[in-house]
C-alpha cells in the first residue's frame, strides 16, 4: 500500500469510526444506567458488608478500582457480540470492505470502536465508589496522569481482545461459550478480587501463571494509579505489558480476519 | 472499461470459477445468470474487490485493480444483497456518510444527497431510521448509497429479491436510470424477466464457467425462443441431469428462476 492510498484511507477510517461512535451517544442514558447499576451494589456490599466479615476497611475502594476494569472489559465484550454475529451471518461488513480503505483499517476501526465504547462510561465506578464509601475511599495517592494512560491502554486492549474473540469463534453460540468457559473465569482469576502480590504469596505458581496473562496488568496498574503504588505492580510496567499484549492480539486478529473473510 | 481476464477461484479443492473472462463496457448493464452454485456471487464479489482471485486478473481502464485497490474502489459502488443499513443512522446520514467515505466536499455531498432524495423519492423518510422503511425503500436507499460518489461501475447483487412486483418495476426504472447517467452496472439476478428487460448483455455461468455471453435479443433469436426463460431452460436441459431437474422444478414455481 502506497502513501497516497494511505492518505486517502485515513479520512475514511475517521468517518467510519465516527459513524459507529455516534451509536454510543444514541443510548447515552441507558448506557449510563447500565454502567452504574452493577458497580453500585458490588461496591456497597464489598465496602460495608464484606468488610464487616473481617476484610480490610479499604476493600470497598479496592473493589471500586476492580469494577472500572471489569466493566470496561465486559462492555467491550458485550458490544463485540454484534460483530461476531455479523461475521457468522449477514456479513454486513462487506460494504465497508468495498470502500477506499484497506481491510486491516476496517478491522482496527472496529477494535477502536469497542475500546471507545468500553472507555466512555466505565470510569464511573470510581466516582460511585467515592460517593458510596466516603472516607473509606482514600484518593490521596491518586495520579490522574497515570490513571489516564493506564485506562486508555487498558480499554484499547479490551477493545482489541473483544475483536479478536469475534474472529476466533465460528458461531455466535461459540462466542458466548468462550465467555462462559474461559474469559469470565480469567477476568476473576486475574486479579478482580485480590492483588497479584497476595496471589503470589498464596502460590508462587499461581503468581507466575497470572503474570503470563494480560488482565492482571490492567487491574494492578489501575490500583497503582488510584490507590498508590505500594503493594501493586509498577504502573508503567503494566502499561508496557498491556501495549505488548494489545499489539500481539491486534496482529493476530488482523491475520485471522483476512484469512476468514478472504479479503484483499 | 472493466476486463475480467481468465479468473479462477478455488475454495480448497472446490473450483468456484474456472477461467472466466468478461468485459463490461461504459454505460452497459451486464447481468450474471446461472443456477445456484454457478459462481455468480463469487464473480461479483471478486469484481467488488471483496475477495482475490486464485489466478487471473481484473483490469479497470486497462490497469490491474490489484496494483492500487484503493484507487479502483473510488470508482466502484457496491450494493450487497443483505440490507446492511445502520439502524442508528437516518436515511440522510447514510447518504451523507457515503459521500464522506469517498472524500466528497461538504457542499457537493449536500447537493448530491438532495439530488438522490428526489431521484429515489426518499423525501418522506429522510430523517427516519431505516428500521421503519419497507423492503422496497430500503433497497432504494442501498442503491442510492452506492452511487452517492458517482461511481463508474455499480455492482448490484440481487437488488429486487423478495420485493413485490410493482416495487421491482420501480427499481428497474432506477437501474435503467443509472445507465442513462453513464454508469456501468454488473447485475446479479434471480429473475429472468428482469435480466431480459434491463440487460444489454447477459453472461450465463454454469459450474463456474462462462457458458455464453450475448444480448438478450440475440440469445432469443439464435435459440428461436420468444422468452429468455425458454432459452435458459433449453440451455440447462443441455447440461447435467441434476441441473435440468433443478431448472424444470424452478420453472414450475414461476418465472423467478434464479
Amino acid at each position: 500500500m502506497n502513501m497516497r492510498s494511505l492518505k486517502t484511507s485515513l479520512p475514511v477510517f475517521g468517518w467510519l469510526l465516527l459513524a459507529d461512535v455516534r451509536f454510543i451517544w444514541k443510548d447515552f442514558f441507558a448506557n449510563l444506567i447500565d454502567a452504574a447499576t452493577w458497580p453500585f451494589f458490588i461496591i456497597f456490599i464489598n465496602g460495608y458488608v464484606i468488610t464487616a466479615m473481617g476484610m480490610p476497611e479499604n476493600y470497598g475502594a479496592f473493589t471500586s478500582v476492580s469494577m472500572v476494569i471489569i466493566m470496561g472489559a465486559y462492555n467491550a465484550w458485550a458490544a463485540s457480540i454484534a460483530i461476531a454475529t455479523d461475521l457468522c451471518g449477514p456479513k454486513n461488513i462487506s460494504y465497508e470492505l468495498t470502500l477506499p480503505i484497506p481491510y486491516w483499517m476496517v478491522w482496527i476501526k472496529n477494535g477502536l470502536y469497542l475500546a471507545i465504547k468500553s472507555a466512555v462510561f466505565n470510569s464511573l465506578p470510581l466516582l460511585l465508589g467515592k460517593i458510596i464509601l466516603g472516607n473509606r475511599f482514600d484518593l490521596s495517592n491518586f495520579s490522574l496522569l497515570k490513571f489516564f494512560v493506564l485506562y486508555t491502554v487498558a480499554c484499547l486492549f479490551f477493545g482489541m481482545f473483544a475483536l479478536w474473540s469475534t474472529v476466533i469463534t465460528k458461531t455466535a453460540e461459540s462466542h458466548s461459550r468462550l465467555e462462559l468457559r474461559l474469559i469470565g473465569p480469567m477476568f476473576f482469576l486475574n486479579g478482580w478480587a485480590s492483588s497479584w502480590a497476595t496471589m503470589a504469596a498464596v502460590s508462587p505458581a499461581l503468581g507466575f501463571f497470572v503474570r503470563c496473562l494480560p488482565w492482571i496488568y490492567a487491574y494492578e496498574g489501575a490500583r497503582a494509579s488510584v490507590l498508590g503504588q505500594q503493594g501493586y505492580l509498577n504502573v508503567w510496567l503494566c502499561v508496557g505489558m498491556l501495549l505488548i499484549f494489545t499489539a500481539l492480539i491486534m496482529w493476530s486478529s488482523i491475520r485471522l480476519f483476512k484469512k476468514r473473510m478472504d479479503c484483499i | 472499461m472493466l476486463k475480467i481476464k481468465n479468473i479462477t477461484k478455488m475454495f480448497g479443492d472446490y473450483s468456484a470459477l474456472k477461467d472466466v473472462s468478461l468485459d463490461i463496457n461504459p454505460c452497459e448493464i451486464v447481468s450474471l445468470l446461472g443456477v445456484n452454485g454457478a459462481g455468480k456471487t463469487t464473480l461479483s464479489s471478486i469484481v467488488a474487490s471483496l475477495h482475490p482471485p486464485t489466478s487471473g486478473d481484473v483490469l479497470f481502464d486497462d490497469v490491474s485493480i490489484y496494483n492500487d485497490i484503493i484507487a479502483y474502489r473510488r470508482n466502484l459502488g457496491f450494493c450487497a444483497q443483505s440490507q446492511n443499513l445502520a439502524l442508528h443512522m437516518t436515511v440522510r446520514e447514510h447518504l451523507v456518510f457515503a459521500g464522506r467515505y469517498f472524500s466528497m466536499k461538504p457542499h457537493a455531498i449536500e447537493h448530491r444527497v438532495q439530488e438522490l432524495i428526489e431521484l429515489f423519492d426518499l423525501h418522506k423518510y429522510i430523517d427516519a431510521s431505516p428500521a421503519i422503511l419497507s423492503g422496497g425503500y430500503k433497497q432504494r436507499l442501498l442503491i442510492a448509497r452506492s452511487i452517492v460518489h458517482k461511481p463508474k461501475l455499480v455492482i448490484l447483487d440481487e437488488p429486487t429479491v423478495a420485493l413485490d412486483p410493482h416495487i421491482r418495476r420501480q427499481l428497474w426504472d432506477i437501474i435503467k436510470g443509472l445507465k442513462a447517467q453513464g454508469v456501468s452496472v454488473l447485475l446479479t439476478t434471480h429473475y429472468l424477466d428482469e435480466a431480459e428487460i434491463l440487460s444489454d448483455r447477459i453472461c450465463l455461468l454454469h459450474a463456474g464457467r462462462v457458458q455464453l455471453i450475448d444480448t438478450p435479443q440475440a440469445l432469443m433469436s439464435s435459440y428461436n425462443k420468444g422468452r429468455l426463460e425458454d432459452v435458459f431452460i433449453q440451455l440447462i436441459n443441455e447440461q447435467t441431469p441434476e441441473s435440468s431437474a433443478d431448472a424444470q422444478a424452478m420453472a414450475r414455481q414461476g418465472r423467478d428462476y434464479l
